[in-house]
């Protein structure tokens, strides 16, 4: 994926509300699996079942695999002093490009360092940059979106109108501008990349929250003066939730891959610290003379971002509330 | 939008330069192309000139940037609607599929199959393909552009892979919302309201799960062509395919200012007309949405 | 008059053979379409940014530049040494401040006009009087008048030796006829003497066609087109199948492997380039000269050359290659880390020292090189950090004395004035490093103004060795011009100023 965020697919994303004139043509009082989801008629909405969500994501082998090799990765990353060997970036002329061996299982790079233990540190910088990137966007983006669905009008205008600003500048620019501003490092690619991608969870987060804001439990809870902080924290962020779960997902994929097409460009991780970006648009050089120097960072982004991607699809299923009692119930 | 671009440091004049030059030279230039002037000056003339439809002048090659944006724009054009078909190509079977099939092996494996394509670095595929197709094998060319109007042979044997690439990721992302729009419409009421007045299956699946799970695709496939037409800065590299994103690339690192607000201001103006063609496009589809 | 000289050039362009039956040999050129039989093919990395040789500074503009264009005299292909061109041959006056130009006769312009001094005299001042990107070659010339049209005359303020690398060095003190400027948009337009005419440029390509009418006499191809290819896989992939017939787009790990391919023919010769790193003399403790000494002891040219250049360089302690006229043997630092602790110790700095080593992705063997420096200073207790940025960003710091050591290059380097004085003279415009040193000031004064060649290099010797001391450059290596063409292809000249020229070739 390029750098230019794919507005990552969000299940539930509406550009603008074109869309919702279907709500109201629903039964009054809405369809039996909205009851079970918002609990009976009190004014608390249910939360989100986790244990439920988890045991159908249990129940989706793709998922749950997914999740078991994410949970590797990320063991791998917080522990990577221990795995890597030492000195995974002590440079050796004299060894470079190896093939693999019992010595170095993924054979050394164009310096002599060894491959696996910078894959095993690329690890910690990539998904560093993944979760700085979308924690930046995900709380940036769904603060913005949150306020730009609930109070509407003029709030809504401007907030989304500089929203579409920032999707429209070139992303390119952006990472540039941030790394030039605020100088070279993964911490300010990750920001380059979550300025990126926060008009997504913006606009994903407005969306879901234009769908429960006139719900029942909502407009009870005004009626009897409920602060709009409280509001906003207890029945619409938690009912609004599922989209950006969904979201945030597939973002770190995305981010994984933003960062690798930022250090094509040059403008990734400094090194000598690794990235599998890095080493992957480094090692594109040696293709055909030492196809291990690619090969192997390439196949860590490919398994990270396919992973993500599949939880992402899997939570997905398991947290849209008409999908979950298609799968539960009758359905096909 | 204007402020942000100025903001980046990096003296134009000075790249323009390079390395051996005289204070003199330096300040000569500045002054030529009116960097001298206070930015807020500055803004207002391009501003002005905007409006008139004159972009200005590239400082890096003194070229209109009108003429520089005219000169990529059939590049462009051609791999984004090129991408867009591939993807839509991928998408439409392999969503449908998988949506009718819900959890079944075949939603599965065309679940993991549409996920390969965005789980590649586009660069890596690009390379990979260059050396298998274009060296190995010998069957196309390794990257560049000829118009149609020149050879239309060369021009398609040119655009295969870089169509590829991005199709196939653009593909991928769309594939996901035709799988989850079917899902949505199939577990609708409305759906369960025809399946339980015993409407047959085909009637339903076309009259109301298309329909309703069409406006969503036309939705994600527009924001898709907005992103391609804004160039695709990697694949463009990598095939040497002379589009926007090349241009863009080029004018961040040279900080040719006009150039880069030529391109920022037409990239706006594509999203903000997507977004309108899209909006019509939902009325043409569903007449029940009048706005 | 003028406008029918644009519309006559116009007409060469389109009517390409029409035209050219004149010129006695009929050639076929190809056409525009770049589908001919002999035209060359030439996979370049980027695109040129235009075509005013007056203006750029971006070598891309310059590999097509050299094929249109003509200077008063050009380096010689083998050791750049300065020989005729549209100069035919020169005097020089008893103090040195007259210099006699005697100008080629027969000589045309691509739209047809003659060529005269009033045209040396027209392009000259132009670069002088708009103070244009090499108003600094010209900065001791008072004058430059037209005594006959086949005679120019320039005059200097003091005496100038290296005159004739100053105008003819590249292809930025080109000759334009007179008045070009204001007739003809020379950003997209090119009206040289040199052996191809500027047909069109694109997006994509440059297209030159063959100037039947070159007074060198016309070239063998029928045109040039210059392909612009960024991705280096994708540039060998074109020339291994045959789409281009010649790269200079070769990473130097490719060359082991490409020197075995039957497809391509591979060149790799020394280049007079040379790759540095200098340190801030503002900055404690790189004000120290025992720390700059202790830092250029520690590092392994020789390591550092092979990681970043895979063999295809030399590494060097001076800027110049061995057998180029000023090259120097003096070579006073052996790699060390023993000795280089010593002289940190003896220098009573604190340590660890940190800092921070400027590079640019613009130029990757930077970046690779200041890996391997860094691993090299890490054992002595000097940390680095690395600082990859874009190239913009690398300049405005550099000017900005915003940094504590960085690495560059000056390329393409003929005469030790270009090299060493603006670069390491107190106050000099390109010494970023803020160095300065009485005595080396007056060796480059007096040097700059000695007309007899041994003194005045005896008066360089002197002063690099202080230069080399005093760790103003930390000079680590000449690289190799590695550039490969379609096996066959015959009659270009790999040259050591990178300067590409295809006024003789013939392809296969």
């Amino acid at each position: 994926m390029s750098i230019q965020p794919t507005p990552g697919p969000p299940p539930y994303q509406e550009p603008d509300d074109a869309r919702r004139p279907e709500t109201p043509e629903e039964p009054p009082g809405g369809s039996p699996q909205r009851e079970t989801q918002s609990g009976p008629p009190s004014l608390r909405p249910a939360r989100p079942r986790w244990r439920e969500t988890l045991s159908l994501l249990a129940h989706n082998p793709t998922a749950a695999i997914a999740s078991l090799v994410l949970l590797f990765i990320v063991i791998v990353a917080v522990f990577d002093d221990t795995f890597a060997s030492e000195g995974a970036n002590d440079i050796s002329v004299d060894e470079r490009l190896q093939s693999p061996s019992w010595a170095h299982p993924f054979g050394t790079d164009d310096l002599g360092r060894d491959i696996l233990s910078r894959v095993i540190l690329g690890a910690s910088v990539s998904l560093k940059v993944g979760f700085f990137a979308v924690g930046f966007a995900l709380v940036a983006g769904t603060l913005i979106g949150l306020l730009a669905g609930y109070y509407g009008k003029w709030v809504d205008d401007v907030l989304m109108r500089f929203m579409d600003m920032l999707f429209a500048f070139p992303a390119v620019l952006l990472a540039i501008a941030v790394l030039a501003v605020r100088g070279p490092g993964s911490g300010n690619t990750a920001l380059a990349i979550g300025i990126v991608y926060t008009p997504i969870f913006a606009r994903v987060t407005r969306a879901s929250v234009l769908g429960v804001r006139e719900e029942v439990y909502v407009r009870a809870s005004r009626s009897v003066g409920a602060s709009d902080w409280r509001l906003l924290t207890r029945h619409i962020l938690p009912n609004a939730a599922p989209p950006i779960i969904v979201q945030t997902s597939i973002s770190l994929a995305f981010a994984v891959l933003a960062e690798a097409a930022l250090s094509f460009l040059g403008l990734g991780t400094q090194p000598p610290n690794p990235s599998w970006g890095l080493m992957l648009a480094e090692g594109r050089g040696y293709i055909e003379l030492a196809w291990w120097l690619a090969f192997f960072p390439g196949m860590a982004i490919f398994l990270t971002v396919l992973c993500f991607n599949l939880l992402g699809d899997g939570l997905r299923d398991a947290l849209d509330p008409r999908q979950r009692t298609l799968m539960a119930g009758g359905g096909k | 939008m204007f402020g942000l671009v100025h903001l980046v440091p990096g003296d134009p004049v000075r790249l323009a330069l390079g390395t051996r030059f005289s204070q003199e030279t330096y300040d000569a230039l500045r002054e030529r192309s009116g960097l001298d002037q206070p930015l807020v000056e500055q803004f207002f003339t391009w501003f002005g000139r905007a409006l008139t439809g004159d972009l200005g002048v590239s400082f890096r090659s003194g070229e209109t940037v009108t003429s520089q944006i005219a000169e990529r724009l059939p590049a462009t054009l051609t791999l984004a609607f090129a991408s867009i078909l591939v993807a839509l190509l991928i998408a439409i079977p392999l969503g449908t599929v998988s949506a009718l099939r819900p959890r079944s092996l075949v939603d599965r494996v065309a679940t993991v199959i549409s996920q390969f394509g965005i789980s590649v670095p586009d660069f890596w595929m690009g390379i990979v393909l260059i050396l298998v197709f274009a060296g190995t094998l010998g069957w196309l060319p390794s990257g560049g552009y000829v118009p149609i109007s020149e050879d239309p042979g060369a021009w398609l044997q040119r655009l295969l892979m870089p169509a590829l690439v991005t199709g196939v990721v653009s593909g991928s992302v769309i594939t996901r919302f035709v799988r989850s729009s079917m899902l949505e419409a199939l577990g609708s009421d409305h759906v369960r309201t025809a399946q339980a007045k015993g409407l047959g299956t085909r009637q339903v699946f076309t009259w109301h799960v298309l329909r309703n799970a069409l406006l969503p695709l036309v939705t994600v496939t527009g924001v898709q062509l907005a992103y391609l037409l804004s160039g695709v800065v990697v694949v463009e590299i990598v095939f040497s395919w002379p589009g926007l994103g090349q241009l863009a690339l080029q004018a961040v690192e040279a900080r040719d200012y006009p150039v880069l607000q030529g391109a920022i201001l037409l990239f706006a103006v594509v999203f903000l007309v997507i977004n309108l063609i899209v909006d019509l496009l939902y009325t043409a589809i569903d007449p029940r949405i009048r706005r | 008059m003028r406008p029918t000289r644009l519309l006559s050039l116009a007409a060469v362009g389109a009517l390409g053979l029409t035209a050219c039956s004149g010129g006695g040999e009929s050639v076929d050129t190809g056409g525009g379409g770049g589908g001919g039989d002999d035209v060359l093919v030439a996979a370049v990395s980027a695109q040129p940014d235009q075509f005013d040789p007056h203006v750029t500074s971006a070598y891309p503009s310059f590999q097509v530049l050299e094929n249109v264009y003509d200077t008063l005299v050009v380096p010689n292909p083998d050791d750049l040494t300065m020989e005729p061109s549209l100069a035919t041959d020169w005097e020089i006056s008893e103090d040195g401040l007259t210099w006699t130009f005697n100008l080629r006769e027969g000589v045309t312009f691509h739209d047809g006009t003659e060529f005269d001094a009033a045209d040396v005299v027209y392009s000259f001042n132009r670069i002088i009087d708009e103070e244009l990107q090499n108003a600094y070659r010209f900065e001791n010339v008072e004058s430059v008048e037209a005594v006959d049209p086949q005679t120019v005359q320039i005059t200097l303020s003091q005496p100038t030796p290296n005159l004739p690398a100053l105008i003819g060095g590249f292809k930025g003190t080109a000759i334009i006829p007179e008045g070009a400027a204001e007739e003809y948009d020379l950003t997209t337009e090119a009206v040289g003497t040199g052996p191809f005419t500027l047909e069109s440029s694109d997006a994509s390509s440059t297209e030159l066609a063959a100037y039947e009418d070159y007074w060198g006499g016309a070239p063998e191809l029928g045109g040039v087109e210059f392909r612009y290819i960024t991705e280096p896989a994708a540039a060998l992939t074109a020339l291994e199948n045959g789409e281009v017939q010649w790269t200079d787009n070769v990473p130097p790990q490719q060359i082991e492997a490409l020197q075995g391919n039957e497809d391509v023919q591979l060149e790799s010769i020394p280049s007079v380039d040379y790759w540095y790193m200098s340190m801030n003399f503002a900055r404690p403790p790189f004000d120290n000269p025992l720390v700059r000494q202790a830092i250029a002891t520690a590092i392994d040219r020789e390591a550092v050359t092979e990681a970043a250049r895979f063999g295809a360089a030399q590494a060097n302690q001076t800027a110049i290659p061995e057998g180029n006229f000023f090259a120097s043997d003096y070579a006073p630092f052996e790699a060390d880390a023993e000795a280089a602790r010593q002289l940190l110790e003896e220098s009573g700095v604190e340590l660890p020292i940190d800092m921070g080593l400027m590079v640019t992705d613009e130029f990757p063997e930077t970046v690779t090189a200041a890996q391997v420096i860094a691993s090299q200073l890490e054992p002595i207790g000097i940390d680095v950090d690395v600082q990859t940025v874009d190239f913009a960003t690398w300049l405005d710091r550099q000017a900005q004395g915003d940094f504590d050591a960085f690495m560059l290059g000056w390329l393409g380097n003929l005469d030790p004035f270009d090299y060493y004085h603006s670069q390491h003279i107190t106050g000099g415009v390109n010494n970023y490093q803020g160095y300065s040193n009485p005595e080396v000031d007056q060796l480059l004064q007096a040097a700059s103004s000695e007309t007899d060649p041994d003194t005045r290099k005896d008066l360089y010797d002197q002063a690099i060795e202080m230069i080399v001391d005093d760790v103003s450059y930390l000079y680590l290596y000449n690289p190799n011009v590695v550039q490969a063409w379609a096996p066959g292809l015959s009659g270009y000249t790999i040259r050591p100023d990178r300067a590409i020229n295809f006024e003789d070739v013939e392809l296969p």
